[in-house]
């Protein structure tokens, strides 16, 4: 058995320089890697060459989703309690982005099983146990039906209607463009049940298209895009079509606030594509930066290509802790997921997306060619990648929904600063040190506002004192503790100012769509990131291996989100820099993720023919 | 709008009930939100209809909580979409809260509320053509 000599392998695991024991939740993680196996490896079903191929032919990759099923992955979408693997978004999170560091058409076609959230937290029973049985044994996927041609983002604008009739309901619409429209069983469509246009207007159905009538419904033709070009993305039109009362999810006029609680959850989940794409970018850039001489060294010497490449890197550890934090935080700060799902959903797609066109830089002539190096994947990731911002509530949508906030959360923050902060303390701890037991998700807890509260950036001023605490004999160099000490205290100073500027813009009356709303949050979000790469460390220093414990990553994180933040002129020593590089190439080396946990990916399987074929494209390209 | 002028004029002429006060402020938080004229503010007009949407929705609620000190569903004004049914709830809510509808009564809402309508009132007088004004004074002198 396959899977038995993974988890024996797994005994034990060393990475990098510390023995440590890798944190359970990500031994699936592991166990998928070695399963679906080098992806730069033409043999494997998810590697480059297929993923290419199917991509220039615009095919519907039958044979990945195939594989995920074989694995099992459809099993983590289901919550234990229903029979599922489901246990913790974390574990979950890091699952998907081992499928979709390979292929995002896949895992973006695959994920639309997330949409099952919309039963987990709003669904009776009955409803539970049917989707369970489906999702588990059969290979009927959801697809989520809400948009349409002429409203986009604005769904109480939508005009497809559900009438109620004998036994159920009559729709009449159109969804377009809907991904996985076309081969999905199972339909999540939002219809409007009353005549108003309001936010009680919509109720949420889920469908199973084999008890409707074919002849009553139809899908609009696949519609060509950018990025994605296996994906099923097409429509679906309902022709007065009968479906059954049982469809009906929660009450009726209960379909928007549904819908808004549940995308709290998949916004929070879709910084996982983004690390993924960045993460098999970065990847190949190395392999060429390592690979190709030039000038007489390696393009990796090169002093501003390996400043980009560890700026992409810092990135990545940027973005984890912020997407991990989230992960673990929805099963335990869960009622403020309207600020915190809208502040991952918008800083960490834009922030990754921007560091693989960077990357781009670095490949040069090569990321613009489909093919030759790993089969020409950095393009399809950067087609790819560029629709995480924009599905699921796009970056304006996010930056709009917490830029409304920002009054309650300074004025909130201000109230509490002073009073108990233990409940908020033990929160904290829970959901940044990655030993502790989580509570099971608790999907009724899902909010549509935090009234205010944050628990990350609640804690940034305590995180800010936790390290001006700090003293040499705490196992971190002098010089650098001095250096993190002094950009703290730079995080709370801007934390500060950032409050006097939404005072001032609370005082102006700024209008709820007023553009300065809008860099304010963005502001907000990156606060909230060096806070949560703060916490992160303090928590996990002891935990977590030597890189992470040096923390010479998290003084040059703290520059990179406070150079957003204010004017900033540092000359940090350079050797911090040289670390991560080192690191970038040890990572590279050990064929491990790209991550505050670098778990094991599926070893580079060398072939006598991939050397052959690289020997050959490196003297064609030279 | 003249009707909802003629309204506005009422409320600040005879004595304030509390549901009134609660329009009142709700109207003033209404119109600094929205940045439109509280008189034109019609209480019993969905939301909806001034440009609000559900988001905007869901954090004026909270500012209501703020305001009240009271813990309110997200959804209060998804559900009670006028400002007539957002008072109507909230004046229920408050019936069992004695000390936070004294406070009220006596400091937050009655006069902060009272200005907002006697200068709103006012500014919408000055704006009136002589029909209109012919039209509302038929309307106030039976």
């Amino acid at each position: 058995m396959k899977t038995a000599r993974i988890q024996k392998d797994l005994a034990g695991e060393t990475f990098g320089e510390t023995l440590m024991e890798l944190p359970l939740q990500y031994r699936a993680s592991e166990e998928l890697e070695a399963f679906l196996g080098d992806p730069t490896n033409p043999a494997n079903v998810m590697s480059f060459h297929n993923v290419m191929m199917w991509d220039e032919q615009e095919a519907f990759p039958q044979a990945a989703v195939d594989e995920l099923y074989r694995y099992g992955m459809n099993h983590y979408y289901v919550p234990a309690a229903y029979g599922g693997r489901f246990t913790s978004y974390e574990e979950f999170q890091s699952l998907a982005r081992v499928a979709a560091r390979r292929d995002l058409t896949t895992a973006i076609t695959y994920s639309t099983l997330i949409w099952s959230t919309l039963i987990w937290v709003g669904g009776n029973e009955q409803q539970k146990h049917r989707l369970a049985k489906l999702l588990r044994w059969t290979k009927d996927a959801p697809t989520l039906a809400y948009s349409e041609e002429q409203h986009g983002a604005d769904l109480v604008a939508n005009d497809m209607k559900a009438v109620k009739t004998e036994g159920g309901y009559r729709l009449s619409g159109e969804k377009w463009p809907i991904n996985r429209a076309t081969r999905s069983g199972i339909v999540a469509v939002l219809a409007k049940t009353s005549n108003q246009r309001d936010t009680r207007s919509l109720s949420l159905f889920m469908l199973e298209k084999r008890d409707l009538d074919p002849a009553q419904y139809s899908n609009p033709p696949r519609v060509k895009t950018l990025g994605l070009r296996g994906c099923d993305i097409s429509g679906i039109r309902f022709h007065d079509c009968l479906v059954p009362e049982s469809s009906l999810v929660g009450a009726v006029g209960e379909g928007l606030e549904l819908a808004l609680r549940a995308f709290q959850v998949t916004r929070t989940l879709c910084a996982g594509l983004s690390l993924a794409a960045v993460d098999t970018a970065l990847r190949v850039t190395v392999d060429f930066a390592v690979k190709r001489k030039l000038y007489g060294g390696t393009v990796f010497t090169i002093p501003i290509a390996r400043r980009i490449l560890s700026d992409a890197f810092l990135d990545i550890l940027i973005c984890d802790c912020m997407a991990t934090a989230a992960a673990r935080g929805l099963h335990v700060s869960t009622e403020q997921f309207s600020v915190w799902s809208a502040v991952v959903k918008y800083f960490v797609p834009v922030t990754l997306e921007r560091a693989t066109q960077q990357l781009s830089v670095v490949l040069g002539a090569r990321h613009f060619i489909r093919e030759r190096h790993h089969a020409g994947i950095f393009q399809k990731m950067l087609r790819d990648g560029g629709v995480v911002s924009l599905f699921d509530g796009s970056t304006q949508v996010c930056l709009h929904a917490l830029g409304l906030q920002l009054r309650h959360l300074v004025k909130t923050r201000r109230r509490e600063r002073d009073g108990d902060d233990s409940s908020r303390r033990a929160r904290l701890t829970t959901v940044f040190a990655l030993d502790e037991t989580l509570p099971v998700f608790d999907g009724t807890k899902l909010d549509l506002f935090s009234r205010g509260h944050d628990d990350v950036m609640q804690g940034l001023l305590a995180a800010v004192t936790a390290i001006r605490d700090l003293h040499d004999t705490d196992g971190v160099e002098p010089a650098l503790l001095e250096c993190l000490q002094y950009l703290a205290s730079l995080v709370a100073e801007a934390l500060h100012d950032f409050d006097g500027a939404v005072d001032e813009a609370a005082t102006a009356g700024l209008h709820p769509q007023s553009p300065e709303l809008f860099s304010l949050a963005a502001r907000y979000a990156a606060l909230h990131a060096a806070s949560a790469c703060m916490l992160m460390w303090l928590h996990n220093r002891a935990r977590l291996d030597a890189f992470f414990a040096d923390g010479a990553w998290l003084v040059l994180a703290l520059e990179r989100l406070l150079g957003q933040l204010r004017p900033l002129q540092l000359q940090l020593p350079e050797s911090y820099r040289q670390r991560i590089a080192d690191r970038l190439g040890q990572l590279f080396d050990e064929d491990r993720l790209f991550s505050i946990v670098p778990l094991a990916l599926a070893k580079t399987e060398v072939t006598a023919d991939s050397i052959r074929k690289e020997d050959r494209h490196e003297r064609q390209c030279s | 709008m003249s009707a909802n002028a003629v309204r506005k004029i009422q409320d600040v002429a005879v004595s304030e009930t509390l549901s009134q006060q609660l329009e009142a402020a709700l109207t003033g938080m209404l119109s600094k939100t929205l940045r439109i004229a509280a008189a034109e503010i019609d209480v019993n007009r969905p939301l909806p209809h001034y440009g609000l949407d559900s988001i905007d929705a869901v954090t004026l609620a909270g500012d209501l909580e703020d305001w009240l000190n009271i813990e309110l569903p997200s959804t209060l004004l998804w559900d009670c979409p006028t400002v007539a049914a957002i008072a109507g709830f909230l004046e229920e809510q408050l019936e069992a809260m004695p000390e936070v509808k004294a406070k009220l009564v006596g400091v937050a809402g009655g006069k902060k509320s009272q200005r907002f309508v006697h200068e709103d009132a006012l500014d919408h007088l000055d704006r009136l053509d002589p029909a209109q004004m012919d039209e509302l004074l038929g309307q106030l002198i039976p």
